[in-house]
């Protein structure tokens, strides 16, 4: 298929699914450990930059 | 291939799958905790894991996904820094990490000693046995291997009677902590310095209570950091003795527990009063339920065929030693801290 002929919708799913792809390589690169740690970065990240209520 | 070579090289969607088991393992952990006092529910987290593998059956495809639960883990011991406490970890510090260095050199030797001497158990075997009970359990035990070049069957004997001793202390530890009415910090520390994987540990110190599940955080990230230096000294006894092995001294960095790294600059940053008290509660609820995450998978990893790769030597091995080290460490820490 040439690229012409792709709808919008599959367009757009493969730049989705080319930016997952592009995370997870990132993601793979680490080490076990420090991804532990960017976890919690993200996760203290969500709580004090944004407020997000994480429930307990 | 090992859960994490499978993490690695598996899509998304099949991670994504697995992460979602744990996910409903660790709502129904948390919902039933709510519903029975007893047990906690990070202990149930664990059991709804075993009940998992042993009688539902994980599908294999479902075990890469399922193996993330290290890193849920390592995510949870992390914000566990954002509400530790810098003035009584500076208190007790120097005492607890004399008692970890003391309890470390004294199970390593003592593994080896009984195993060599009394069990005439093989000299490999010894070393991985004396690396999982001294110092941070399967871990351990797949870092030393890999310095000193062990065989696949002889990991397999080791981590095996090391995963029935996780389990086996999942059930007492607890048990004693409640009959024995042992204090908070004493019970933390006593978990932290007499048993073996990290993620057992974390769920028995937080199933006590909330102040003994971070003493025996803090205490077991004391022991997992002697890794880089235990398998440093082991690469270097084999070598002495002719065998192939492949250590440097950038091993110490290589096996050192990078969450801890991470864990001390949140407690660092805590302590500087940066977080609000709501922000300490989020980050609290985070942890809860990363931990949740984390043990049903550890759970999962409990099966009985791992078990059968126990040998009783090696299971006697390590239940003298183990009898020896908590019983000990548990009079002498209810003396210093009780």
């Amino acid at each position: 298929m040439t690229g012409s002929n792709r709808s919008p919708d599959t367009r757009r799913r493969e730049a989705v699914e080319q930016h997952v792809r592009a995370v997870m390589s990132y993601w793979r690169a680490l080490e076990p450990d420090w991804q532990s740690v960017l976890v919690a970065v993200v996760l203290v990240a969500l709580v004090v930059g944004l407020e997000v209520p994480i429930p307990g | 291939m090992s859960g994490d070579e499978a993490t690695e090289q598996a899509p998304v969607r099949v991670i994504a799958a697995g992460i979602s088991v744990l996910v409903v393992g660790a709502v129904v952990a948390w919902l039933l905790g709510a519903l029975v006092p007893w047990p906690d529910p990070l202990l149930l987290a664990v059991v709804i894991g075993v009940v998992l593998a042993n009688v539902v059956g994980v599908p294999e495809w479902l075990e890469p996904g399922i193996a993330t639960h290290k890193v849920w883990l390592g995510a949870g011991i992390v914000l566990l820094g954002a509400s530790v406490s810098v003035q009584s970890l500076v208190a007790a510090g120097p005492v607890v990490l004399a008692l970890v260095v003391a309890a470390v050199c004294a199970t390593t030797l003592l593994v080896e000693g009984l195993a060599r001497n009394v069990f005439g158990i093989r000299e490999r075997l010894s070393s991985l046995l004396a690396a999982g009970t001294g110092i941070c359990g399967v871990s351990a035990v797949v870092a030393v291997a890999g310095s000193i070049d062990a065989k696949e069957e002889t990991i397999a004997y080791a981590a095996g009677t090391i995963l029935l001793f996780d389990a086996v202390t999942l059930a007492v530890y607890p048990a004693a902590g409640s009959l024995l009415a042992v204090p908070d910090q004493v019970f933390g520390v006593w978990a932290g310095v007499s048993m073996f994987s990290t993620g057992p540990v974390v769920a028995t110190g937080f199933a006590h209570s909330e102040a003994a599940g971070q003493w025996a955080t803090l205490t077991k990230l004391a022991r997992n950091a002697l890794i880089g230096g235990v398998v440093l000294a082991y690469a270097g006894y084999y070598a002495r003795r002719g065998a192939k092995t492949t250590t440097s001294l950038g091993t110490v960095w290589t096996e050192f527990p990078k969450f801890v790294v991470g864990f001390l600059v949140l407690a660092g940053i805590a302590s500087l009063g940066v977080f609000t008290s709501a922000q300490v509660t989020a980050i609290e609820n985070a942890y809860d339920w990363l931990f949740l995450l984390a043990f049903v998978g550890l759970g999962t990893e409990l099966q009985g065929d791992v078990f059968r790769n126990a040998g009783i030597r090696p299971v006697l091995v390590v239940l003298v030693t183990w009898a020896i080290v908590a019983s000990t460490t548990l009079v002498g820490l209810w003396m210093l801290f009780g």
